[in-house]
């Protein structure tokens, strides 16, 4: 399967789904004009992963900044995961959150009481 | 002598001044000329007996002067023109005539004789079953009619209008409508038919300019492919222009490579020849060689003019290809200009929106007067706002919310009108069928909850709208001291002996959610001396900005607030307010920003403290024809107990000032019809010079500020009117 790499811009963050190399990651800001036709392609791929993934899939958000828009879209791609877990694959998802930003913690915790994935939190110095 | 001398100067001066001044009045010569031909004319028709071209050339001098704006002269001659009209019975020129006579009252202003005229034009109009006809008459009556202020039979005539336009099918006739319809509703204070026509205009004119959009894309399209299209054959021309010279070079460079073969053999054969014959040949070999050399030149000389005339031709070639393309070029920029114009319109109408959603925010002044120790600072990130403010007083109970709709821009502004609404719907109806004691704030957002999702068709389905709202809702009871809260994300702080206390919302939005079975969470918490409160939208602690780009955080903020809670609050709205531009520098704001702090303490005390203004011994003086206005002047002077005297035009201000000597300050509206602001203010200067003149107006330009300057205004007030500003303004003329 073909990894999808997208460059973060000004308004969306980046992104990359490797299933080869075990490596998804979303990482930075998003507030795009049109949330539903950024994350298409990322919803697209990761059904298309749905269908056969790895034993083990560790997802890392890295989020910096998201509108309400753009909650509901990571969400989504919880969703997709929550399925997966499911489905009887470990799925785990480590939550990325700059050091001090209490309100992106809280938006891990909200999250995780939304869907039924474990949950690493993990402070760091710099989203890259 | 000299003093005679002095005044011929004089007078000579004021010739030349006034000289041009008189003549600007009167007509430009050749029209002036035309106009004595009609009249000539007219004249000899009206012997003739033809009183049909009589009226027909009453008509061209009618509409001459009207042109020229000698509106008393036009009316005249059309008044002509009808009378023959009337006598001919021709009920299309007396319903053309009776229009025209009502536009141009219209124009001066006065629009009961407008309506007079268009109620006439209608009643020919109608003989005759034109709806067309009808219809103009309909809509300039009801426009004369707004501007008398009788919005309700303008709302019947309109609503005529708008059958005719419906039934000519016509669009942009029917927007036309609705707009006016939308504008006399909210002049009558029916914001709920205000809104809903408001609706039906912004859908109709949604879909006009969507169109027209789209036909002069599709042309630009077409003419920008006809360009390309053009360009590539110029292109292909050029490249085969320069391959043909590039053909005739090479012609050339051969004959070179020919010639000095050839004279490299004769060299041969120069050789080859004994050395008798030697001295014949070579006289010979000379006057073949120049003769070779003679054909060469001329050879050559014709190929490089014909070189140089091929270049000429292309050179000419492209230069018109080029004019051709920079026409076209030209077009296209048109054609952008128009479709920027055309987005220009549609900002416009979100503009419009703006006023209707900026109306139904609950005015500053009634916010005051429950909580005079306030701040509310709302910085929307696009012309219209996802964030709202809500306030309503139950008895002695105070409800305020700051709320946050998914989205901002339009998208936003949708759902914080509709948020509104809901809130005041559901808020009356406890009250109604409880009682005001019953009432409680998470209550409150369990309920507009079932609403969203009710009003939204929300399932839970996964491809529809999930769009909700976060929101901070308390209730303030004075009398108990006793302070409840409920939260949809959004939290409340406060602060109470240096020390900031949270209390979470509940993680949920009011909207379809996973929870949305899970009731809201009510806080009941005891008011204390000094206590303040906080609530806000995310827009402020997520903005992004700072020397790293990051977010503001809730850290910072709460440490801000810390540090400025204890300062008057519109110092602390002027502090959030320069943090705030400060850490965003040049990055773009993110979201709508909504931050309102109240001081609990001194909320909706019986008696209201009359803040530090008491001008109950002072006199003002209000010039101002919107009654609107004038009732909200009177409001927000209420507290100082200031005495009032209305004008309600220039020449009324004028005489009432004359009257009333006690009058300490002038108010003076500089839209008025007849004697506006700016003459008025000129004439009462002269009266007293020293009596203190506050211009208002809604026009934001430097002209209007400029000219209030020039004719002797002391200030300025802009409208829409900042109450703390405006009493601080009269306070600087009446404290003295």
């Amino acid at each position: 399967m073909e990894p999808l790499l997208i460059e973060a811009l000004e308004s969306t963050p980046k992104i990359f789904l490797d299933k080869e190399n075990s490596k998804f990651v979303i990482a930075g800001k998003s507030f795009p004009e049109e949330s539903k036709t950024f994350y298409a392609p990322v919803f697209e791929w990761l059904e298309e992963y749905a269908k056969n993934p790895n034993d083990k899939t560790w997802f890392e958000f890295k989020m910096e900044y998201f509108n309400s828009a753009s909650s509901l879209m990571l969400l989504e791609i919880m969703n997709i995961l929550n399925k997966m877990n499911k489905a009887g694959k470990e799925v785990k998802i480590i939550w990325n959150y700059l050091d001090g930003d209490d309100d992106m913690l809280e938006a891990g915790e909200e999250y995780a009481e939304l869907v039924n994935v474990p949950f690493e939190y993990q402070a760091v110095e710099e989203i890259d | 002598m000299k003093r005679i001398l002095q005044l011929g100067i004089i007078y000579l001066v004021l010739l030349i001044i006034f000289l041009p001044l008189s003549m600007a009045q009167t007509l430009d010569k050749s029209i002036e000329e035309k106009i004595n031909t009609y009249k000539e004319q007219a004249q000899a028709y009206q012997l003739e007996g033809n009183s049909i071209q009589e009226a027909e050339n009453y008509n061209k001098i009618a509409y001459l002067y009207w042109e020229n704006r000698m509106l008393n002269q036009a009316i005249d001659y059309f008044s002509r023109s009808l009378k023959l009209n009337k006598q001919n019975n021709n009920q299309n020129g007396i319903k053309t005539i009776y229009y025209n006579i009502g536009l141009i009252y219209a124009d001066q202003e006065e629009y009961q004789r407008a309506v007079e005229n268009f109620r006439q034009g209608i009643e020919y109009a109608r003989n005759l079953k034109q709806k067309g006809g009808i219809y103009t008459g309909l809509i300039n009556q009801a426009s004369a009619l707004k501007n008398l202020s009788q919005h309700k039979e303008a709302v019947t005539i309109l609503n005529e209008a708008l059958s005719y336009a419906q039934e000519l099918n016509n669009l942009t006739l029917v927007r036309t409508c609705y707009g006016m319809l939308a504008e006399n509703y909210e002049a009558l204070g029916d914001s709920e038919n205000a809104l809903k026509y408001f609706d039906l205009f912004a859908t109709v004119d949604k879909h006009i300019k969507a169109e027209q959009i789209k036909t002069i894309e599709e042309k630009s399209k077409e003419d920008i492919r006809k360009a390309e299209v053009e360009k590539a054959q110029s292109q292909k021309e050029l490249s085969e222009r320069s391959s043909e010279l590039e053909k005739t070079k090479q012609t050339l460079q051969q004959t070179k490579e020919l010639t000095e073969k050839q004279k490299l053999e004769l060299e041969l054969n120069r050789l080859t020849i004994s050395e008798k014959e030697a001295e014949l040949r070579n006289k010979r070999l000379i006057i073949y060689g120049i003769l070779l050399i003679f054909v060469v030149i001329i050879f050559f000389s014709i190929l490089v003019y014909r070189q140089f005339q091929a270049k000429k031709r292309a050179n000419k070639k492209l230069a018109d290809q080029n004019v051709q393309i920079f026409k076209q070029k030209e077009e296209i920029e048109k054609q952008r200009d128009l479709a920027n114009k055309q987005k220009l319109d549609i900002t416009d109408s979100i503009e419009y929106a703006k006023r209707i959603q900026t109306a139904l925010l609950p005015p500053l002044s009634f916010i005051r007067r429950s909580l005079p120790e306030h701040f509310i600072l709302f910085k929307p990130r696009d012309i219209v706002s996802g964030d709202f403010y809500w306030m309503m007083n139950k008895d002695d109970k105070i409800i305020i919310a700051a709320a946050d709709c998914t989205g901002h821009g339009v998208p936003g502004a949708f759902m914080s009108v509709l948020g509104t609404a809901f809130l005041n719907e559901i808020v009356n109806k406890i009250v109604e069928n409880k009682h005001v004691y019953s009432l409680q704030a998470n209550e409150i957002l369990n309920q507009l909850r079932s609403y969203i999702i009710e009003s939204l068709h929300q399932s839970g389905a996964d491809n529809e709208s999930k769009d909700g709202i976060d929101i901070a809702l308390c209730i303030i009871d004075p009398e108990k001291q006793k302070l409840q809260f409920a939260g949809a994300h959004n939290p409340l702080y406060l602060i109470r002996d240096n020390e900031l206390k949270i209390f979470k919302g509940d993680r949920m939005p009011v909207s379809i959610h996973q929870k949305a079975d899970k009731s809201f969470t009510n806080h009941e918490i005891d008011i204390f001396k000094d206590d303040v409160i906080y609530i806000f939208s995310d827009g402020f602690v997520d903005q992004i900005g700072g020397p790293k780009k990051q977010k503001f955080m809730s850290g910072n903020f709460k440490e801000l607030l810390l540090k400025i809670h204890k300062k008057p609050m519109d110092v602390q709205e002027q502090i959030l307010e320069k943090t705030f531009e400060e850490w965003k520098g040049d990055y773009i704001q993110l979201d709508d920003i909504l931050v309102m702090g109240i001081k609990l303490e001194t909320a909706n005390r019986k008696l209201v403290p009359k803040d530090k203004y008491d001008w109950s011994d002072k006199t003002i003086l209000i010039a101002e024809n919107t009654e609107m206005n004038y009732l909200f002047l009177v409001e927000a002077l209420k507290i100082t107990d200031v005495n009032i005297v209305r004008a309600q035009n220039g020449t009324e201000a004028i005489a009432m000032f004359k009257e009333n000597p006690e009058i300490d300050l002038i108010l003076m509206d500089i839209n008025m019809p007849g004697m506006d602001g700016f003459e008025t203010t000129k004439e009462i200067k002269k009266i007293r010079k020293d009596i203190p003149v506050i211009a208002q107006t809604a026009l934001n330009i430097e002209d209007a500020k400029d000219k209030a300057v020039e004719v002797g205004c002391d200030d300025f007030i802009l409208k829409p009117i900042r109450l703390k500003l405006f009493l601080a303004t009269l306070n600087k003329y009446l404290k003295s």
